[in-house]
C-alpha cells in the first residue's frame, strides 16, 4: 500500500492506494496548528477504515502547504500531485481548476498528465475558501448552506470589491438596505468565480475542464464558475482528496 | 454622464466638453480613412509638433479616463489582465492594452505611430513598448530628462530634447512620406499658447471668494490643452469659458453658496466617481486649486517654435524638481487662499504617489494646513472603497471646522 | 569551489563592512544601480558601495504599493547614512527616480541623480549620458575635492575591468550545459565586487580554484530573469528543490559584468558608450535587445526554463514578464513569474511554485 498526504493549510487528506492505483480508504481531518498531529491523526483515521497497519504503507509522499513538516519518505509539489490525481480518474481532463481553503490554482497537463502550464493566487483571501468563511459568518450562515441557498436567488447583488476587507463593507451595505441573503450569496459566489476565472485566463481553458478544492463542495460556487467559464466541468465525487491521491500516485512512482 | 451618482454643479461652458471629444474622435476616424496617420501620444508628447507634420494625436490616456467615466472600463481591463498583465500596472495602461488586444473598435481608432515622451513617468516607456509587441506598429520613444535646476532648460538638456524631436521629425517623414512645415508649427504654437494663456488667466479667477470654478469643471475643461492644442477650437473653447467664468466672477458666484472650505487637490481625478467632489461641495468645500489643472498650460514663444515646445516638454508636470513643485504649491496655497489640501494616493500612478509624503509635510509644515491623504484607483472602480474613503473625508471637515 | 569566508560574511552583516571603512577613514560612496560608473568613483579615490534592500524593511515615507525594493532602499539609506559619504542614486525606474525626492529632502550628504536616457538606441542620447558623465565627475570635484585625471581614470577602468573579466570567467565555467559553479557561490562573488575594495576581491577571485564541480549535475537547468536578486535564499531555493541556476540576466549577475570599457581617447566617451550600450535594464528600452541577450544565455547555458523574480509592484519587469512569456512559448521553453515583497517572510509559497515549476520541466 502507499500513502498520499495532503497537508492544506486548512484541512490534512490522507488518501492510501494499492499498487493497482486504486483508492483504498482516505481521511480528512482539519489542519488545526500543528501538521504532524493532524497528519498522523489523519494517517490512524485512513488506516483504521481499511483495517491497515502503518506497516502496510511500503512509501509515503506528502504534499501541500505543510509538506516539509510531516513525516513522508520524499515531497511533491500540489501542481504535480493534483495533475497526477485528475488525470488517473479524468484521462480527458486538461485543464484543472483547484479552489482550496487559502488559494486557487489553475492548471493545463497534457495528455499523459504531464503539467504544461500553471498559475497560482496565493496571496489574497479573495477568490479562495477563506473569502466564503468570512463571508459566511457575516450573513450568519454555516458554509454547508450557501450552495442551496444560492440556488433561490433571482436577482443576485454585484460585488465589485476585488478586496475581501472592502467587499466585506459591500454586503453589510447591501443587507442593511434589504438584499435578500440569497442575493448576496448568489453575487459572492459570482465575484469569486470571476477572480478565479480571471487569474486561470492567463492559461487559457482546454477542454475538459476539471474542478477540484473544498472550495467546489460548494454547488452554487460551482455553477457559478461554469457558468463563467462556459464549460461544463468535470466534478470528482470528493474533490478534496483528488491532491492527496495524487501524492499516493507519486509514492507508487517513486517506490519502483 | 453615466457613473455619477447625482449632478454634480458644473458650467455651461464645461457641458460642450461631451461634445468636443466626441468630435475630436470623429476626426481621428475621418483623417485615418483619408490616409493620414494617426498617432497614439502620451499627454505630456508635443502636440503642437504633430500638428505641424499632420499626423493626428490622441491619448489613451484621455480615452481611459473617459472609459473610467462612462463605466465600461471593466472590459479592456479584464482582457488585459487575462494576457497576463498585474492588476498592480497603471490602470490607464491596462485599459489601452486591453483595447489594443480586443480589436479597437471602439471611438479610438488604431495607430499608425506610436509616440511617447517620457517626462511623467518611465512607466510610458514599458507601456509603449508592450503596445508595439502586440501591434507593431512603430515606435518613437523620447527621453526628457528631470530638471533638476532652471538651467537645464537652456542647457544640453533642452539641446537634447530639441534634438530628439527633429529625430521624431525625420522618422515622421520617412515612415509616412510627410513634409514637416515649420510654418505649420509656428502656427500652431501660436494657438496653443493662445489657449493657455486663456486658460492660465481662467484660473486665475479661482482665487475669487467665492470660487466660480470648482474641480468637477477643472476636471474635463483641460481636455482642449490635453490633445486639441494647437486648433482654433481649442482656442474658441477657453474664450467661451473664460467669458463664463469672468462673468460669474462679477456676480459674486460660486460653485456652491455656503463656501465654507477652499482646498487644494493633488492628483488625478477618480474618474468613476465624480459624486466625491459633490460629496465635498455639499458640505461646503470647494476646490481652487489642482496641480494637475495648470500641468498642461505652457506659455510658447513663436519665434522660437521647436525650442520652445521642447522647453515644454521637459518642464511639464511632474518633470521638474520636488522643490520646485513645493514652490509652486506653497506659492498657491497663499494666492488662493486655501486652508486644507486633499491628496490621492493613486495606485497607478507611482511617480506621483511615491514621493507624496514629502509634499504633505510641506504643505503642513510650512503653512499649517491640514491635510487627507487617502488611497484608490484613478480609474479602476474595483480599487475603491467608497464608505472607507467618505469616512476620512467626514473627519477631515471636521478638523478644518474647528481650526 | 571554495568561497572565502570574508566574501561569504558579506552577505549577512553589511554593517561590519561599512564599519571597516569608517575605521580605516576610506570615503565611502554610496551608489543604487549598476549604470553609476564604479570607475569614476574609484578614480576619485573614493570607495563605491552599492546600497540595496538587505536588512531593512519598507520605509514608512512611501505608499505601501511602491516596490518594496526601492522602499526598502531608501530606508537603509537614511539608517546607514553615518557610513556614506554621499549618494549617487539613478534615473532608472520611477520609484528609483522618485528616491532621489525623498533622499535629498532627508539627508544632509550630498546626493546626485545620474539621468539615464530611456531610449538608449538615439544618437542624441550617447551624447546627452556623456555630459551626464561630465557633470558627475565634476559633482564629486566639487563635493570630496577629487580631481579625477586621465591616468587615474585609465588605471580605475583597467581595475573594473579585470573585475568584470574574472566575474565572467567565472560565469562561463557553467557554459554548454557544465555544472561546474553553484550560482550561490558565483553571486555572491558579483555582491563582494560591489562592496569590497575592487584590488582586493579581484586578487581573492583570481586566487580561487576553479576547477571543482559542482555536486548537482543532473538538476534542472534554469535561467533567472530580473532586475536586482541580493537575497540568495531564492537562489538555494532553487537548489534545494532539484534545479541548477545555470544562467541569468540580472543587474546583480551577468549584466552587471558582461561588458567591459574599451579605452578611447576621450575616456568618459567611452564610459558613457560601455555603461549606455550594454544590455539595457527592464526600466530602459529597447525591449528586443533584451529579449535577445535572455534567448542567448538560455540556449548557450542550455537552461530549459526561465524563472523571472520580481519585486511585487515592479513595473518594468511585469509589464516585460508578459512579453518573455510569449517569446519563449513559441521555443516552447516553460517561464514562470514570481514575485514577492519579503522573500523571507514568504518563502514557503515561493518554494511551492519553483518545486512545482522544476517538477514539471524534471518529469
Amino acid at each position: 500500500m502507499y500513502a498520499g498526504i495532503d497537508a492544506g493549510a486548512s484541512a490534512t487528506k490522507v488518501v492510501i492506494t494499492n499498487d493497482k492505483e486504486e483508492i483504498v480508504s482516505y481521511a480528512i481531518v482539519p489542519s488545526g496548528i500543528n501538521f504532524k498531529v493532524s497528519s498522523e491523526e489523519a494517517l490512524k483515521k485512513a488506516l483504521e477504515k481499511s483495517s491497515l497497519t502503518p506497516k502496510d504503507i511500503l512509501y509515503t509522499v506528502s504534499t501541500g502547504y505543510g509538506r516539509a513538516l510531516v513525516n513522508a519518505r520524499a515531497t511533491s509539489s500540489e501542481i504535480t500531485c493534483i495533475s497526477r490525481g485528475i488525470h488517473k480518474l479524468f484521462p480527458s481532463a486538461r485543464t484543472i481548476v483547484d479552489v482550496g481553503g487559502q488559494d486557487s490554482k489553475a492548471i493545463r497537463i497534457d495528455e499523459n498528465g504531464r503539467v504544461l502550464d500553471f498559475a497560482m493566487n496565493d496571496k489574497c483571501a479573495a477568490g479562495t475558501g477563506r473569502f466564503l468563511e468570512v463571508m459566511a459568518t457575516i450573513l450568519g450562515k454555516p458554509i454547508g448552506e450557501l450552495g442551496k441557498l444560492h440556488f433561490k436567488s433571482s436577482n443576485p447583488v454585484k460585488i465589485s470589491s476585488t478586496c475581501t476587507v472592502f467587499a466585506e463593507s459591500e454586503v453589510i451595505s447591501h443587507l442593511s438596505k434589504g438584499c435578500k441573503i440569497e442575493d448576496v450569496i448568489a453575487g459572492l459566489h459570482n465575484a469569486i468565480a470571476e477572480r478565479i476565472f480571471n487569474m486561470a485566463s492567463r492559461i487559457g481553458f482546454e477542454k475538459d475542464v476539471a474542478f477540484t478544492g473544498g472550495v467546489t463542495k460548494n454547488p452554487g460556487f460551482v455553477e457559478a464558475l461554469s457558468k463563467r467559464i462556459g464549460l461544463k466541468p468535470i466534478l470528482p465525487p470528493e474533490p478534496q482528496i483528488i491532491c492527496a491521491f495524487g501524492a499516493a500516485l507519486t509514492a507508487i512512482k517513486k517506490s519502483t | 454622464m453615466s457613473g455619477e451618482k447625482g449632478r454634480s454643479r458644473i458650467l455651461q461652458t464645461t457641458k460642450k466638453i461631451g461634445e468636443l471629444i466626441l468630435e475630436y474622435f470623429a476626426k481621428a476616424s475621418e483623417a485615418k480613412a483619408q490616409g493620414k496617420p494617426v498617432a497614439w501620444i502620451t499627454v505630456f508628447t508635443p502636440v503642437e509638433l504633430l500638428r505641424a507634420l499632420d499626423i493626428y494625436p490622441v491619448a489613451p490616456e484621455h480615452f481611459s479616463a473617459m472609459c473610467s467615466a462612462r463605466g465600461f472600463i471593466l472590459d479592456f481591463l479584464e482582457e488585459s489582465e487575462r494576457k497576463g498583465y498585474s492588476q498592480n500596472l497603471c490602470s490607464y495602461s491596462r485599459c489601452t492594452l486591453g483595447y489594443a488586444l480586443s480589436g479597437m473598435s471602439g471611438l479610438m481608432p488604431p495607430p499608425d505611430l506610436l509616440v511617447t515622451f517620457r517626462n511623467s513617468c518611465d512607466v510610458y516607456v514599458k507601456w509603449w513598448q508592450s503596445l508595439q509587441m502586440h501591434l507593431g506598429t512603430p515606435l518613437f520613444i523620447g527621453e526628457a530628462p528631470y530638471v533638476l535646476a532652471a538651467e537645464d532648460l537652456d542647457n544640453y538638456v533642452l539641446d537634447y530634447v530639441v534634438k530628439q524631436l527633429e529625430s521624431l521629425i525625420r522618422l515622421a517623414e520617412e515612415k509616412f512620406g510627410l513634409k514637416y512645415d515649420e510654418e505649420k508649427l509656428v502656427e500652431a504654437v501660436k494657438l496653443s499658447d493662445k489657449a493657455s494663456e486663456l486658460w492660465l488667466e481662467t484660473l486665475k479667477l479661482r482665487r475669487c471668494k467665492p470660487c466660480p470654478l470648482g474641480g468637477r469643471d477643472s476636471a474635463s475643461d483641460i481636455f482642449p490643452l490635453v490633445v486639441m492644442q494647437g486648433t482654433m477650437e481649442a482656442v474658441q473653447f477657453y474664450e467661451e469659458l473664460l467669458e463664463e467664468v469672468k462673468e460669474k466672477a462679477s456676480r459674486g458666484e460660486g460653485v456652491i453658496e455656503n463656501e465654507k472650505y477652499r482646498l487644494l487637490f493633488d492628483g488625478i481625478w477618480l474618474w468613476y466617481a465624480f459624486d466625491l467632489i459633490k460629496y465635498f461641495e455639499d458640505k461646503g468645500a470647494v476646490f481652487v486649486y489642482e496641480p494637475y489643472s495648470e500641468a498642461w498650460a505652457c506659455r510658447l514663444d513663436a519665434s522660437k517654435p521647436l525650442e520652445s515646445v521642447a522647453r515644454k516638454v521637459l518642464s511639464m508636470g511632474l518633470n521638474v524638481d520636488i522643490d520646485l513643485r513645493i514652490e509652486r504649491f506653497l506659492k498657491s496655497i497663499k494666492e488662493f487662499n486655501i486652508n486644507g489640501a486633499v491628496l490621492f494616493s493613486n495606485r497607478s500612478c507611482k511617480t506621483w504617489s511615491a514621493p507624496q509624503l514629502i509634499t504633505a509635510e510641506a504643505i503642513s509644515g510650512e503653512f499649517n494646513v491640514p491635510y487627507l491623504l487617502f488611497e484608490a484607483d484613478m480609474a479602476d472602480p474595483r480599487q475603491y472603497s467608497e464608505a472607507q474613503i467618505k469616512n476620512r473625508i467626514d473627519a477631515f471637515l471636521e478638523v478644518l471646522g474647528e481650526s | 569551489m571554495e568561497i572565502p569566508i570574508n566574501i561569504s560574511n558579506l552577505c549577512e552583516n553589511q554593517v561590519k563592512q561599512l564599519n571597516k571603512y569608517k575605521d580605516s577613514g576610506v570615503k565611502v560612496l554610496g551608489y543604487t544601480c549598476s549604470y553609476v560608473p564604479e570607475e569614476l568613483i574609484i578614480s576619485a579615490e573614493l570607495q563605491p558601495y552599492r546600497i540595496s534592500n538587505i536588512g531593512a524593511n519598507t520605509s514608512t515615507l512611501t505608499p505601501s504599493f511602491i516596490c518594496p525594493f526601492a522602499s526598502a532602499t531608501l530606508e537603509n539609506i537614511l539608517k546607514l547614512e553615518e557610513f556614506f559619504s554621499g549618494f549617487v542614486l539613478a534615473h532608472t525606474c520611477d520609484p528609483m527616480w522618485r528616491l532621489y525626492d525623498i533622499v535629498k529632502k532627508k539627508t544632509k550628504k550630498p546626493v546626485f541623480l545620474l539621468r539615464v536616457p530611456h531610449n538608449t538606441e538615439d544618437p542624441s542620447s550617447l551624447d546627452f549620458f556623456r555630459m551626464e558623465l561630465s557633470r558627475f565627475k565634476k559633482f564629486l570635484a566639487e563635493n570630496f575635492g577629487a580631481k579625477v585625471d586621465r591616468d587615474g581614470l585609465s588605471d580605475a577602468i583597467k581595475l573594473c575591468n579585470e573585475n568584470r573579466s574574472l566575474l565572467k570567467e567565472v560565469y562561463m565555467l557553467n557554459s554548454g550545459g557544465k555544472y561546474s559553479v553553484d550560482a550561490s557561490d558565483r553571486f555572491k562573488l558579483v555582491l563582494a565586487s560591489m562592496w569590497m575594495p575592487k584590488k582586493e576581491c579581484n586578487a581573492q577571485i583570481k586566487a580561487l580554484s576553479l576547477k571543482r564541480s559542482s555536486n548537482k549535475t543532473g538538476d534542472v537547468r534554469l535561467h533567472i530573469n530580473g532586475t536586482t536578486v541580493y537575497d540568495l535564499n531564492l537562489i538555494k531555493t532553487i537548489e534545494d528543490s532539484g534545479g541548477f541556476v545555470a544562467s541569468d540576466d540580472l543587474c546583480t549577475g551577468s549584466r552587471y559584468f558582461w561588458s567591459n570599457v574599451e579605452e578611447s581617447q576621450d575616456l568618459i566617451s567611452a564610459l558613457a558608450y560601455r555603461y549606455l550600450k550594454r544590455t539595457p535594464c527592464p526600466s530602459h528600452g529597447p525591449l528586443q535587445q533584451r529579449l535577445e541577450y535572455i534567448d542567448f544565455m538560455v540556449k548557450e547555458f542550455k537552461a530549459r526554463g526561465v524563472i523571472t523574480f520580481a519585486e511585487r509592484f515592479c513595473d518594468p519587469i511585469l509589464y516585460d514578464s508578459v512579453h518573455v512569456k510569449d517569446a519563449f512559448a513559441k521555443e516552447g521553453i516553460p517561464t514562470m513569474l514570481v514575485d514577492y515583497e519579503n522573500p523571507a517572510q514568504e518563502i514557503g509559497r515561493i518554494k511551492t511554485r519553483i518545486e512545482a515549476f522544476i517538477e514539471s520541466i524534471g518529469g
